[in-house]
């Protein structure tokens, strides 16, 4: 996670070759603020799956895996907000979620626009809050990018509903992709280090998560488990980003 | 129309698999690279669930979803569910529906995956929806069965959905069922509702708010005395749902106290219009051939104030498509016709479409008919 938020967040690099590019993913982990005991209270969720249905199929819960022992407190899921303390991104909130037994397999990073100063229709509309324009970058599975937008409803009436424009990158040339492994190990034997994490990169990202991980030390233990296979994960994931007015995507 | 049928089926989804032959139908439906086109960009308003127990009620959802893919390109997950088949099991086969506007230069497509639950999964079908949504779009799901006695897969589905649409005319028990949705309705706030049933009185609807817009029919309509609505039906086929829904909402737009209804049998009803004054609603059925049972056969306002008295009647004539709309005041009388449309099930499914999900407008409806619904029913 801590590589996609440096690659969406990360300044244009001077060149594609792997010293500029990730030099300028080092910056961005550099300039994610620390959290404290507090901050990590209110800025993060983290939780461990029950039994439940997923795909149609009931599973069990994280205790009940094999080899798990069965008081594990071990986390299957984690949602944060983070802060990059930098010009381009002071007053943007950066949400990462990740988890075991959610509903589907995705990896994608969402950029949420902001709401434009004044709505000229916002009378007309009936709706004080229109919601905002999303870009999606689809990592995996379904490789893509779509954008989620408002348009108007033909006819007199000022009616808007979203609409989502998807670009598909599979289904659009049905060629068979290489893995990501056969990428990596192509580069490798070019010599060709853009992909690889640097050891000053792997750093700093421990620099953000090591304050999280001392910080849950000090809390109350959780009370585990505390989301069901299959759903979104547990409530205090909600509660985070609700707390800022903002919600989950549906994904 | 292009399809692609898939004989997959398994203990589980296998979203990847249905994802990829997707990918394959938009390839298909973009056309030939080597023509300029090929690049599969797909546009999506919604999300479409149907939930059907029978291949009846999918392949009816089926053809209503091919008509509707030109307004509404969506995607469409058409579930039939049986929970009485023994041991779990998913079967899957996608179609894709594309409309070539007249210009032959755009094309519109809808995905229309059929999954075919069995077994204990189907009591569980947020699992098996929810992985095959398209993200960020409004899910609207179409509910084709009675409401069951055990709400909580209805429940579970309002939780995945924005709206769920019902048909309340389908349902035995109507009154009763309209009851239980007005209950889930407030134990889901989030999730808003339609009925199919409901949409069938927009025509009457709007006459009548057409008349309230005529200055000396608005001033009659704050003076009502009494109110007869006669439905289609007999003793056999007793159906007085429409009506019921018509008399709330007509009692709800004059201002009348709903939560005051008194009932004098099954069918009568006083309601309190203000301090004062108290209106008498009857309701009935009629025999009326050319109409299915439960729709309106006439509305009866009649009006009297300290001056005036008036009358204003929609009604069906001998001809099932037209109506008749008659104003009696001050001595004269005038009377105007209407062609009503017949509503297939397309069309009503297209209003429901068109509105925004968060329209709360019959979950107000409910919420507000409780007290005479249950009056119909004592």
């Amino acid at each position: 996670m801590m590589q996609l938020l440096s690659l969406v967040a990360m300044e244009p690099p001077i060149a594609y070759e792997g010293r500029s590019v990730r030099n300028e993913k080092v910056k961005v982990l550099q300039a994610v603020r620390r959290m404290d005991p507090r901050e990590v209270r209110s800025a993060t969720a983290r939780g461990q799956y029950g039994s439940g249905w997923v795909a149609g199929e009931e599973v069990p819960g994280y205790r009940h895996e094999e080899e798990i022992p069965e008081r594990s407190t071990t986390e299957t899921f984690v949602a944060l907000r983070v802060n990059v303390d930098s010009w381009r991104w002071g007053d943007v909130p950066f949400y990462l979620r990740t988890g075991k037994r959610l509903p589907k397999r995705a990896t994608e990073i969402a950029v949420t626009f902001r709401q434009v100063p004044q709505l000229l229709f916002k009378e007309a509309l009936d709706a004080p809050y229109l919601e905002p324009n999303v870009l999606s970058l689809r990592i995996q599975p379904n490789e893509g990018i779509s954008l989620k937008f408002l348009t108007k409803v033909p006819g007199s009436r000022l009616r808007v509903r979203p609409a989502n424009m998807d670009f598909l990158y599979g289904a659009s040339f049905l060629l068979q992709a290489p893995s990501a492994y056969e990428t990596l190990i192509l580069d490798a034997m070019r010599g060709d280090a853009t992909l690889f994490t640097r050891s000053d990169e792997v750093e700093a990202a421990w620099e953000i998560v090591d304050p999280i991980l001392e910080g849950w030390q000090g809390m109350p233990p959780p009370k585990f488990p505390n989301y069901e296979a299959g759903t979104w994960g547990p409530d205090e994931a909600d509660e985070l980003i609700e707390r800022d007015g903002r919600h989950w995507r549906r994904l | 129309m292009q399809d692609l049928a898939l004989t997959w089926s398994g203990r589980a989804l296998d979203v990847s698999r249905i994802e990829a032959e997707l990918g394959k139908l938009r390839y298909m439906a973009a056309g030939e690279p080597a023509s300029g086109q090929g690049f599969a960009l797909r546009t999506s308003l919604l999300n479409m669930v149907v939930y059907a127990e029978h291949e009846e009620g999918g392949l009816m959802a089926s053809r209503v979803i091919e008509e509707l893919a030109s307004y509404h390109p969506s995607r469409a997950l058409v579930v039939i569910a049986n929970a009485a088949a023994g041991e779990s099991l998913i079967g899957a086969q996608l179609a894709a529906h594309c409309h070539i506007s007249r210009s032959e230069e755009q094309t519109v497509c809808c995905e229309e995956v059929t999954l075919r639950v069995d077994g204990p999964a189907a009591l569980h079908l947020h699992s098996v929806i929810v992985p095959l949504l398209v993200p960020d779009l409004p899910v609207y799901t179409w509910w084709t069965e009675q409401l069951p006695a055990d709400t909580h897969l209805f429940r579970e589905l309002m939780e995945t959905s924005d709206h769920v649409i019902v048909d309340s005319d389908k349902f035995d028990d109507e009154l009763g069922g309209m009851l239980g949705l007005a209950r889930l309705a407030e134990a889901v706030p989030r999730c808003t509702l339609g009925d199919l049933n409901w949409d069938r009185l927009e025509v009457w609807r709007d006459l009548l708010q057409q008349q309230r817009k005529v200055t000396e029919m608005r001033h009659h309509l704050a003076f009502v005395e009494s109110v007869e609505i006669r439905h289609a039906g007999n003793d056999d086929t007793n159906k007085p749902g429409r009506a019921i829904l018509f008399l709330a909402w007509l009692a709800r737009s004059l201002g009348w106290d709903l939560a005051s209804v008194s009932s004098h049998g099954p069918q009568r009803f006083t309601l309190r219009a203000d301090e004062d004054r108290k209106v008498s609603a009857y309701v009935h059925a009629v025999d009326l051939p050319t109409a299915e049972p439960g729709a309106l056969a006439a509305v009866k306002i009649s009006c009297r104030s300290d001056t005036a008295r008036a009358l204003l009647s929609i009604s069906r004539t001998g001809d099932p498509n037209h109506l008749i709309v008659r104003t009696e005041h001050l001595g004269m009388a005038n009377e105007e016709g209407y062609r009503l449309e017949p509503a297939g099930i397309s069309a009503l499914l297209m209003l429901e479409l068109n509105a925004s999900p968060h329209d709360a407008e019959y979950n107000e409806m409910l919420r507000a008919a409780g007290p005479l619904m249950k009056a119909a029913r004592a």
